[in-house]
Protein backbone atom coordinates (compact mmCIF):
# COMPACT_ATOMS: atom_id res chain seq x y z
CA UNK A 1 0.00 0.00 0.00
CA UNK A 2 1.46 3.35 -1.02
CA UNK A 3 -0.10 5.85 1.38
CA UNK A 4 0.61 9.55 1.49
CA UNK A 5 -0.50 12.54 3.51
CA UNK A 6 -0.80 16.24 2.87
CA UNK A 7 -2.22 19.11 4.87
CA UNK A 8 -1.38 22.24 6.77
CA UNK A 9 -0.79 23.45 10.31
CA UNK A 10 -1.09 26.78 12.04
CA UNK A 11 -2.96 28.20 9.09
CA UNK A 12 -5.32 31.17 8.96
CA UNK A 13 -8.44 30.59 6.91
CA UNK A 14 -10.32 33.07 4.78
CA UNK A 15 -13.53 34.34 6.40
CA UNK A 16 -15.77 32.34 4.08
CA UNK A 17 -16.54 28.76 3.14
CA UNK A 18 -13.14 27.13 2.70
CA UNK A 19 -11.86 23.99 1.04
CA UNK A 20 -9.26 22.83 3.55
CA UNK A 21 -7.63 20.21 1.35
CA UNK A 22 -8.08 19.26 -2.29
CA UNK A 23 -6.66 16.43 -4.39
CA UNK A 24 -7.35 15.79 -8.05
CA UNK A 25 -6.67 12.44 -9.76
CA UNK A 26 -3.92 12.28 -12.35
CA UNK A 27 -4.61 10.97 -15.84
CA UNK A 28 -3.48 7.46 -14.92
CA UNK A 29 -3.40 7.60 -11.14
CA UNK A 30 -6.41 7.63 -8.87
CA UNK A 31 -6.65 7.48 -5.10
CA UNK A 32 -8.62 6.17 -2.16
CA UNK A 33 -9.19 8.49 0.78
CA UNK A 34 -8.01 6.88 4.01
CA UNK A 35 -8.77 9.70 6.44
CA UNK A 36 -9.47 13.41 6.72
CA UNK A 37 -8.92 15.46 9.84
CA UNK A 38 -9.26 19.04 11.04
CA UNK A 39 -8.79 20.86 14.32
CA UNK A 40 -7.86 24.23 15.65
CA UNK A 41 -6.05 25.86 18.54
CA UNK A 42 -7.16 29.40 17.80
CA UNK A 43 -9.87 29.51 20.45
CA UNK A 44 -10.83 27.70 23.64
CA UNK A 45 -14.49 28.62 23.21
CA UNK A 46 -16.65 25.67 22.28
CA UNK A 47 -18.60 25.90 19.04
CA UNK A 48 -20.06 23.59 16.45
CA UNK A 49 -18.67 23.64 12.93
CA UNK A 50 -20.07 22.13 9.73
CA UNK A 51 -17.80 20.07 7.50
CA UNK A 52 -18.23 18.24 4.20
CA UNK A 53 -16.44 15.90 1.89
CA UNK A 54 -17.25 16.57 -1.72
CA UNK A 55 -16.13 16.32 -5.31
CA UNK A 56 -15.76 19.35 -7.54
CA UNK A 57 -15.49 19.76 -11.28
CA UNK A 58 -13.54 22.53 -12.98
CA UNK A 59 -13.09 25.36 -12.22
CA UNK A 60 -11.27 24.15 -9.11
CA UNK A 61 -10.37 26.08 -5.95
CA UNK A 62 -7.38 28.39 -5.70
CA UNK A 63 -5.10 26.75 -3.15
CA UNK A 64 -1.79 26.87 -1.39
CA UNK A 65 0.48 24.19 -2.78
CA UNK A 66 1.03 21.23 -0.43
CA UNK A 67 3.42 18.42 -1.35
CA UNK A 68 2.34 14.97 -0.15
CA UNK A 69 4.51 13.19 2.40
CA UNK A 70 5.23 9.49 2.32
CA UNK A 71 3.92 7.45 5.24
CA UNK A 72 6.40 4.68 4.46
CA UNK A 73 9.84 6.13 3.82
CA UNK A 74 10.85 3.33 1.47
CA UNK A 75 7.95 4.12 -0.86
CA UNK A 76 8.50 6.16 -4.01
CA UNK A 77 7.56 9.81 -4.04
CA UNK A 78 3.84 10.29 -4.63
CA UNK A 79 2.61 10.63 -8.20
CA UNK A 80 0.76 13.71 -6.95
CA UNK A 81 2.57 17.01 -6.60
CA UNK A 82 1.73 20.23 -4.87
CA UNK A 83 -0.30 22.66 -6.94
CA UNK A 84 -2.25 25.89 -6.56
CA UNK A 85 -4.96 25.42 -9.19
CA UNK A 86 -6.41 22.07 -8.20
CA UNK A 87 -5.31 20.65 -11.55
CA UNK A 88 -5.12 16.94 -12.31
CA UNK A 89 -2.41 15.18 -10.34
CA UNK A 90 -2.01 17.92 -7.75
CA UNK A 91 -2.70 18.52 -4.08
CA UNK A 92 -3.32 21.79 -2.27
CA UNK A 93 -4.73 23.26 0.92
CA UNK A 94 -6.46 26.29 2.41
CA UNK A 95 -8.40 27.63 -0.55
CA UNK A 96 -8.49 31.38 -0.95
CA UNK A 97 -11.24 31.09 -3.59
CA UNK A 98 -13.60 28.18 -4.10
CA UNK A 99 -13.72 28.18 -7.89
CA UNK A 100 -16.84 28.14 -10.03
CA UNK A 101 -17.03 24.38 -10.46
CA UNK A 102 -20.03 22.64 -9.01
CA UNK A 103 -19.50 20.70 -5.81
CA UNK A 104 -21.18 17.35 -5.21
CA UNK A 105 -21.52 16.68 -1.54
CA UNK A 106 -20.60 13.19 -0.35
CA UNK A 107 -20.79 13.42 3.44
CA UNK A 108 -22.01 16.29 5.62
CA UNK A 109 -21.07 16.34 9.25
CA UNK A 110 -20.67 18.65 12.23
CA UNK A 111 -17.95 18.72 14.83
CA UNK A 112 -17.06 20.55 18.02
CA UNK A 113 -14.15 22.85 17.41
CA UNK A 114 -12.45 21.86 20.67
CA UNK A 115 -12.54 18.18 19.81
CA UNK A 116 -11.72 18.49 16.12
CA UNK A 117 -12.95 16.26 13.31
CA UNK A 118 -11.59 12.94 12.12
CA UNK A 119 -13.24 11.01 9.30
CA UNK A 120 -12.12 7.43 8.88
CA UNK A 121 -14.12 5.16 6.59
CA UNK A 122 -15.04 1.63 7.41
CA UNK A 123 -14.05 -0.65 4.53
CA UNK A 124 -17.35 -0.35 2.67
CA UNK A 125 -17.61 3.42 2.84
CA UNK A 126 -14.25 4.34 1.32
CA UNK A 127 -14.14 7.13 -1.25
CA UNK A 128 -12.27 6.36 -4.46
CA UNK A 129 -11.61 8.57 -7.47
CA UNK A 130 -10.14 6.78 -10.48
CA UNK A 131 -7.37 8.03 -12.70
CA UNK A 132 -8.57 10.48 -15.33
CA UNK A 133 -11.68 11.45 -13.38
CA UNK A 134 -12.99 14.90 -14.16
CA UNK A 135 -13.59 15.69 -10.49
CA UNK A 136 -11.29 16.34 -7.60
CA UNK A 137 -11.90 15.54 -3.95
CA UNK A 138 -12.31 18.32 -1.39
CA UNK A 139 -12.41 18.42 2.40
CA UNK A 140 -14.51 21.48 2.95
CA UNK A 141 -15.91 23.83 5.60
CA UNK A 142 -19.19 25.00 4.03
CA UNK A 143 -19.47 27.95 6.43
CA UNK A 144 -16.76 30.16 7.84
CA UNK A 145 -15.58 28.98 11.25
CA UNK A 146 -15.92 31.17 14.33
CA UNK A 147 -12.18 31.36 14.67
CA UNK A 148 -10.00 31.65 11.60
CA UNK A 149 -6.55 31.18 13.09
CA UNK A 150 -4.35 28.21 13.91
CA UNK A 151 -6.11 25.50 11.97
CA UNK A 152 -4.58 22.07 11.41
CA UNK A 153 -5.99 19.70 8.82
CA UNK A 154 -5.09 17.17 6.20
CA UNK A 155 -5.98 14.23 4.02
CA UNK A 156 -4.36 10.82 3.90
CA UNK A 157 -4.76 8.80 0.71
CA UNK A 158 -3.62 5.66 -1.02
CA UNK A 159 -2.62 5.75 -4.65
CA UNK A 160 -4.58 3.61 -7.07
CA UNK A 161 -2.72 3.19 -10.32
CA UNK B 1 -8.81 30.39 44.58
CA UNK B 2 -6.57 28.34 42.30
CA UNK B 3 -3.28 29.70 41.06
CA UNK B 4 -3.23 30.70 37.42
CA UNK B 5 -2.12 27.98 35.04
CA UNK B 6 -2.47 26.91 31.47
CA UNK B 7 -6.12 26.35 30.66
CA UNK B 8 -6.94 22.84 29.59
CA UNK B 9 -9.96 21.38 27.90
CA UNK B 10 -11.21 18.05 29.17
CA UNK B 11 -13.23 16.20 26.62
CA UNK B 12 -16.83 15.49 27.57
CA UNK B 13 -18.04 12.00 28.31
CA UNK B 14 -19.30 9.89 25.42
CA UNK B 15 -17.05 11.64 22.92
CA UNK B 16 -15.45 9.18 20.55
CA UNK B 17 -12.54 9.44 18.15
CA UNK B 18 -13.42 9.18 15.31
CA UNK B 19 -15.34 11.43 14.68
CA UNK B 20 -13.49 13.62 17.19
CA UNK B 21 -9.91 14.27 16.20
CA UNK B 22 -8.59 14.00 19.77
CA UNK B 23 -9.67 13.29 23.32
CA UNK B 24 -8.18 14.99 26.38
CA UNK B 25 -8.48 13.24 29.75
CA UNK B 26 -8.32 14.62 33.30
CA UNK B 27 -4.56 14.31 33.41
CA UNK B 28 -4.24 16.47 30.32
CA UNK B 29 -3.13 13.53 28.18
CA UNK B 30 -4.14 13.80 24.54
CA UNK B 31 -5.45 10.62 22.93
CA UNK B 32 -5.40 10.17 19.17
CA UNK B 33 -5.32 7.45 16.54
CA UNK B 34 -2.02 7.13 14.67
CA UNK B 35 -1.51 7.15 10.93
CA UNK B 36 -0.52 3.53 10.35
CA UNK B 37 -3.37 1.36 9.16
CA UNK B 38 -3.93 -2.27 9.94
CA UNK B 39 -6.53 -3.18 7.41
CA UNK B 40 -7.32 -6.81 7.83
CA UNK B 41 -6.56 -7.61 11.45
CA UNK B 42 -9.23 -5.31 12.76
CA UNK B 43 -12.28 -5.34 15.00
CA UNK B 44 -15.54 -6.09 13.24
CA UNK B 45 -14.42 -5.19 9.77
CA UNK B 46 -13.32 -1.69 10.68
CA UNK B 47 -9.88 -0.29 10.09
CA UNK B 48 -7.67 -0.07 13.14
CA UNK B 49 -4.86 2.26 14.05
CA UNK B 50 -2.27 2.56 16.81
CA UNK B 51 -3.58 4.26 19.94
CA UNK B 52 -1.39 7.23 20.82
CA UNK B 53 -1.17 8.93 24.22
CA UNK B 54 0.54 12.29 23.96
CA UNK B 55 1.71 11.15 20.51
CA UNK B 56 3.42 8.07 21.95
CA UNK B 57 2.19 4.63 20.90
CA UNK B 58 0.59 2.67 23.74
CA UNK B 59 0.96 -0.65 21.95
CA UNK B 60 -2.77 -1.06 21.38
CA UNK B 61 -4.45 -1.06 17.96
CA UNK B 62 -8.04 0.08 17.93
CA UNK B 63 -10.74 1.41 15.66
CA UNK B 64 -11.94 4.04 18.13
CA UNK B 65 -11.12 5.77 21.37
CA UNK B 66 -13.91 6.79 23.70
CA UNK B 67 -14.14 8.71 26.97
CA UNK B 68 -16.91 7.33 29.14
CA UNK B 69 -17.45 7.68 32.87
CA UNK B 70 -14.23 9.61 33.14
CA UNK B 71 -12.29 6.67 31.71
CA UNK B 72 -10.51 6.23 28.41
CA UNK B 73 -11.37 3.05 26.58
CA UNK B 74 -10.54 1.70 23.14
CA UNK B 75 -12.27 -0.78 20.85
CA UNK B 76 -9.79 -3.44 19.80
CA UNK B 77 -9.92 -6.78 18.08
CA UNK B 78 -10.38 -8.28 21.53
CA UNK B 79 -13.23 -5.96 22.44
CA UNK B 80 -13.29 -2.90 24.67
CA UNK B 81 -10.24 -2.21 26.82
CA UNK B 82 -9.96 0.46 29.51
CA UNK B 83 -6.94 2.58 30.40
CA UNK B 84 -5.77 1.94 33.96
CA UNK B 85 -3.30 4.76 34.05
CA UNK B 86 -0.46 2.56 32.90
CA UNK B 87 -1.88 0.13 30.39
CA UNK B 88 -5.09 -1.14 28.79
CA UNK B 89 -6.88 -4.15 30.19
Amino acid sequence: MRAYSFGGAGLTLANQAVTLAFINPAATMGFEILRCWAGQTGTATSAQQRVQTNTQVTAFPTLTSATPSKLTLSDPTSAFTGGTAGAAGTTGVNASAEGAGAKSNIISDTFNNLNGHLWVPTPKEVIRLGGGASSGFGYHLPVAPGTLTNWQFGVQYEELG
Amino acid sequence: MLPQATQTHITENYVSSPPALLIVDETGAVWTLGMQMERYDTPRGEYSFPVLRNAVATGEWASRIERRGGKIRVFTRDGWKQWTGKTFC
